[in-house]
């Protein structure tokens, strides 16, 4: 059990906080509440997965809230010409086509992912608010759509199973096939990973589609939300929430460091502490300075590990 | 005496870098500092020049005793160091890096007026014809090089030390150079100079130390000894030649890697090889002579201007380090931390690296096959470790490099390409991989392997070619090899049998 605690740090602060907002909020167990919170941190849950692998393999997607944005509308207007699923298909594709697209201009022009991500950020969003004019679009959504946000499966909400579904997907690509151990590896040491005969862009780009994919999903179960898309407030700050998701779940934003476990926990986290700020009437300001602090404790607790290695490793050389 | 050293000793754990080295250096002389790698040159450098404090030994300057507790102390008493991967910021303009850690300032603010007339002044008397104002990142390496000069100068240097300054630089610019070391001397400076080419010693310096494994071995004014007696200090003991035995006179019936007109400027300039099956080819050089570039452009790692490879007798085009993988080939970096390993990853991890692919099952990969591969290689290596999935960063360096090597060996490498296999890990481990190495190859495997520790060479090597600035200088068979005339191709000399047999 201790050693649970020790390799997985993150669930016990996810125990902890349950256990003290549980204290302070009569209603915080009930089971409607915690449902909700399921509901509420996969939608995040999404995009902070599609970050953490661009994070494990030492990347960083700035666009994600966007690909939210452009999915959202893209998804709510084409419905109205076109059937639904037609929608679903045109803005997961994009998602994906914008991951490509930042994976190859990190990769072939060596430009910062920090920066290319930023001008797809400020491009995606401008597309999505050109496609929307700016305006709400309520489409002629189908029934069915909407249960994907509202229905329960075995007592579970059905955007928490498809999270803990794609979170499962994760781990296995992750840690059970080839290509998934190489975004460790390019992470890892991106010239040793070449030398030992990886295609380092290929990996690299990969892990930006997958980044496009899920933040256009989420899009996707926002639509399915709210029965409407909008290009404006949509997914504003969400690369920052799913970068602190990682982070507080132990992603190394040096790369090649990381577990989907954690990213799940580090989501859960954060939609808890929203849901419960809710709940005990604090002024959402607070919640911003909450999530702040967190952050800054997981990075520091992990990176002070890190620092005590890097001082080893460089004492006698 | 301007500065006077005693009895200087430097202590890491398990390492004596420096064993009571005595060094005295005065105005206006120049002083080389002289040893093989690892002979505590760069240990007893960084201690006069405070960037680490000795366990033991005095230091004095201008006769009294001084205790450096940094660079900036040790800067403020004139000494100032040029190292040898230069500390030039290049989006700086020439002045700014002139005067970088010192600006001048008048009533609070910058005095850019005074500073750009210094810098101007101390560039024309170095000969640097470069505005003040361009950036120091356009300049060439010479330029840079230079401008490191002129900062030491700026700020009142009596004894500049210079740590492989012509690494670098081509000829012209060597000559260039050392004119205007000597116009420093004869203005007062104390120059000392640390470098591995015997012949710019006897070219420049007036007196020399020799070091060796932390031991103070001689001095000498430079018109006292020649190169043949210098080497002999460096190197210091005989060579054994125990290794016959170990092996059988190699049969050089089949080229499996030939390389033709290699050429990678300025690194590599048209170098041929070949190499056998079952052949042990050694590539002796100074750091800088194209060893490791040689290797890199064979594996695929680097692009080459010209040349051709052939693999198996048939030609191979090497554009990535994948294509030669395929083809056979295996390299084991120069620097198995930044290149070799992946040091957030667990050993078993590392082992599996090039071969990964070949644990795919039907379902995703064979976790549990990986890690019986891994242990098995690691096994075969003698890697010590508590468990396969402790980070391969915590290993020693010597285990660290049985990884690198256990990891080709998975791979199913035929051709290693082994760059300073040897560096920096204990005789054991160095053992263990000379023996792996006799065992690949009598398995009908071929190496190829650098090492600047020329004795290592000659024990494990069935041929040793020489490289000098990007060139085979010359080759030797196994009956032939002789340390200092390895020694002095390797430094770019060519010498008679009879010049150094004595």
């Amino acid at each position: 059990m201790m050693n649970l605690v020790r390799s997985y740090p993150y669930v016990w602060v996810l125990l902890v906080l349950t256990l003290v907002f549980g204290l302070m909020s009569p209603t915080f167990f009930e089971p409607g509440n915690l449902a909700n919170i399921l509901k509420q941190s996969s939608l995040l849950g999404f995009v902070a997965l599609g970050m953490c692998f661009v994070l494990i393999g030492g990347g960083l997607d700035l666009s994600v809230g966007s690909v939210v944005a452009l999915s959202s509308v893209l998804i709510a207007g084409l419905s109205a010409t076109l059937p639904p699923i037609v929608g679903i298909h045109v803005a997961l594709g994009a998602g994906i086509l914008i991951g490509i697209a930042n994976g190859v201009l990190i990769t072939t022009f060596r430009f910062q992912p920090i920066i290319v991500t930023i001008s797809t950020m400020a491009i995606v969003r401008g597309m999505a608010m050109a496609y929307s004019d700016s305006r709400p679009i309520f489409g002629t959504l189908p029934e069915e759509l909407f249960l994907l946000a509202d229905g329960t499966l075995l007592g579970l909400p059905v955007p928490a199973i498809l999270f803990f579904l794609a979170c499962a997907i994760s781990v296995f690509f992750l840690h059970y096939t080839a290509l998934g151990r190489q975004i460790y590896q390019v992470g890892g040491n991106e010239e040793a990973a070449r030398l030992a005969g990886i295609n380092v862009a290929r990996v690299k780009i990969v892990t930006y589609a997958i980044s496009g994919f899920l933040s256009s999903f989420a899009g996707l179960m926002l639509v399915a939300r709210m029965q409407s898309g909008e290009a404006v407030r949509t997914g504003v700050g969400w690369e920052l929430d799913a970068i602190a998701a990682a982070a507080i779940g132990g992603v190394s934003l040096m790369g090649g460091i990381g577990t989907v476990s954690g990213t799940l926990c580090g989501a859960l986290m954060i939609g808890m502490m929203a849901n419960a700020f809710n709940l005990l009437g604090i002024n959402p300001y607070w919640q911003r300075i909450v999530i702040g602090i967190v952050l800054a404790v997981a990075v520091a607790s992990y990176s002070s590990a890190s620092v005590r290695q890097l001082f080893k490793r460089f004492r006698f050389t | 005496m301007f500065l006077e050293a005693r009895g200087i000793s430097k202590f890491y754990p398990g390492v004596k870098a420096l064993k009571g080295v005595d060094f005295t250096v005065d105005a206006g002389e120049i002083v080389a500092v002289v040893g093989e790698n690892g002979a505590g040159k760069s240990t007893l450098m960084k201690v006069l020049a405070g960037a680490i404090r000795p366990n033991e030994g005095t230091i004095k300057v201008d006769g009294s005793e001084v205790s450096f507790s940094g660079p900036i102390e040790a800067q403020s008493h004139g000494i100032c160091t040029i190292y040898q991967e230069l500390l030039i910021v290049p989006e700086l303009s020439v002045v700014e890096n002139v005067f970088l850690g010192h600006l001048k300032k008048k009533n609070g603010i910058l005095d850019w007026v005074t500073m750009r007339r210094e810098a101007a002044e101390i560039l024309t008397r170095l000969g640097l014809t470069a505005s003040v104002d361009s950036k120091a990142g356009q300049l060439s390496i010479a330029e840079q090089q230079l401008i490191e000069i002129a900062k030491s100068l700026s700020r009142k240097s009596r004894l500049l030390i210079m740590d492989e300054p012509t690494a670098s630089l081509s000829k012209d610019e060597v000559d260039n150079l050392f004119k205007l070391v000597r116009s420093l001397r004869d203005e007062g400076i104390a120059i000392v100079l640390i470098t591995h080419h015997l012949h710019e010693i006897f070219q420049i310096c007036d007196r020399l130390i020799v070091l060796r494994d932390g031991d103070y071995v001689g001095a000498s004014t430079i018109d006292q000894i020649d190169e043949a007696e210098l080497v002999n200090m460096m190197l210091g003991h005989a060579v054994n030649n125990d290794t016959a035995k170990h092996r059988a006179v190699v049969q050089r019936d089949e080229v499996v890697l030939e390389a033709r007109g290699l050429s990678r400027r300025p690194d590599l300039n048209g170098v041929d090889l070949a190499l056998h099956r079952g052949e042990v080819l050694g590539i002796a050089g100074l750091m800088g002579a194209g060893r490791t570039e040689l290797v890199r452009a064979l594996f695929g790692a680097d692009r080459l201007d010209e040349g051709t490879v052939k693999v198996n007798g048939k030609l191979a085009v090497l554009s990535s380090p994948r294509v030669a993988l395929e083809q056979g080939l295996g390299l084991a970096p120069e620097d198995r931390k930044s290149e070799g390993l992946i040091l957030s990853m667990p050993i078993g991890q590392n082992t599996t690296l090039p071969s990964l692919a070949s644990h795919c099952g039907f379902f995703g990969l064979d976790l549990q096959k990986e890690s019986q591969a891994a242990a098995d290689l690691c096994k075969r290596l003698f890697v010590k470790y508590s468990n396969l999935n402790q980070p391969v960063g915590n290993l020693s360096g010597g285990n660290q490099q049985k990884v690198v090597l256990a990891k080709l060996l998975g791979a199913g490498t035929e051709i290693y390409l082994l760059d300073e296999p040897t560096r920096g890990i204990d005789i054991g481990a160095k053992e263990a991989i000379f023996d792996l190495i006799w065992d690949l190859t009598s398995k009908g495997n071929s190496v190829i392997i650098i090492s600047s520790v020329i004795d290592e060479l000659i024990r494990v090597c069935d041929r040793i070619i020489c490289l000098h600035l990007g060139k085979v200088t010359n080759t030797y068979d196994r009956e032939d090899f002789d340390l200092n005339r390895i020694m002095l191709n390797a430094m770019g000399k060519n010498v008679d049998v009879s010049e150094v047999s004595q």
